[in-house]
């Protein structure tokens, strides 16, 4: 309608142009929102101690490059001589990525030792904290 | 012409926020198999091994309500992965604000050492959290939270000696009608109101 109206010769009135400049900014405006990064944590944190910290050292076997929240779970030799599985609670994509991770920086089999917040119930989870791994000493993980 | 134009890009304004809610969506990859599930019926993502299995049933509420509830059930093979959403919204105030209490509640009767029975939020959103060690030594994790009407359950078992299952209990994000995700500002006496800034994804 508009390239008819210009085709006509008509004029835009500045109604008509103004309409134009507010859909041209709410489309901006929503774009960037759904890049914005999170203001804050997307969940309490009430179940983990946060307060303690445990040092962890062992092998990845798995990770979950995921949102809300990025998941490596790490294979550690437990007291009793016996391997254990932690389930270790990252950041979100967007987080990590702004503070320079990357979905390669942490793959199953590598060997990285991490410090993470351990949840109050005694089971082997834990909020990160910090990684050591090949490219990375003691960096955030959040 | 002036308001024929004006509906017209109220239209391609629509358009083109829902392209952007779809392509945020898109963004949203699997990873080692595992999905980001999302409902838009019923206003929720998670984090699950595969596409649920879906059920509907009845959930009889504290004051008497049968209310409509819609189960989705997943496993890794070695947890289990449950979300209940039950429909509150042709239930009473009442009903509706005593409905995380009431479920959490029968999470403690059927027993076993509750280890974390705490308030919770995610993105503002209210609701509560219990950590349950079963007397076989499985682990239950639970996640109760309530939004315009409907009451989200997640439950997640993992057996003895298994990770706990934080990665679903921790998971759950609420929608709007378009598939963005919801967070909201918080005041201290619960007042909330739809915050601007939202997570990238």
């Amino acid at each position: 309608m508009l390239l008819a109206m210009r085709a006509q010769g008509e004029p835009l009135s500045n109604e008509v142009v103004n309409n134009m400049r507010y859909t041209a900014v709410s489309f901006i405006v929503a774009f960037v929102l759904s890049l914005a990064v999170p203001a804050s944590a997307h969940h309490s944190h009430a179940n983990y101690a946060q307060r303690d910290w445990v040092e962890l050292e062992g092998t990845i076997t798995n990770v979950h490059w995921m949102n809300p929240h990025v998941w490596i779970y790490l294979e550690v030799m437990g007291e009793s001589g016996k391997p254990v599985v932690w389930a270790m609670e990252g950041g979100s994509i967007a987080a990590l990525t702004e503070g320079g991770w990357q979905p390669d920086s942490v793959q199953v089999g590598d060997k990285i030792s991490a410090r993470c917040m351990p949840l109050k119930d005694g089971s082997s989870g834990c909020l990160l904290g910090y990684l050591t791994t090949d490219e990375h000493e003691d960096k955030e993980f959040d | 012409m002036v308001m024929e134009i004006r509906r017209r890009f109220a239209r391609m304004a629509g358009a083109a926020i829902v392209a952007v809610s779809v392509w945020s969506l898109a963004a949203v990859s699997s990873a080692q198999g595992w999905i980001d599930y999302v409902d838009l019926e019923q206003r929720f993502r998670i984090n699950l091994p595969h596409e649920p299995a879906v059920e509907d049933s009845a959930f009889l509420g504290e004051y008497g309500d049968e209310l409509p509830v819609r189960i989705y059930t997943a496993s890794d093979g070695i947890s289990d992965y449950k979300v209940s959403v039950i429909d509150y919204r042709s239930a009473g105030v009442t009903e509706n604000r005593a409905s995380i209490a009431f479920q959490a509640l029968q999470y403690r009767r059927r027993g076993g050492e509750v280890t974390h029975d705490a308030y919770a939020q995610i993105d503002r959103i209210e609701g509560h959290q219990l950590q349950i060690t079963n007397p076989d030594q499985s682990r239950t994790f639970v996640a109760i939270h309530l939004h315009r009407g409907r009451l989200y359950v997640v439950e997640a078992n993992a057996p003895p000696g298994a990770p706990p299952p934080g990665l679903v209990q921790q998971s759950l994000v609420m929608l709007d009608e378009y598939g963005n995700h919801v967070r909201y500002e918080l005041d201290a006496d619960g007042n909330r109101a739809r915050a601007r800034t939202v997570e990238a994804d």
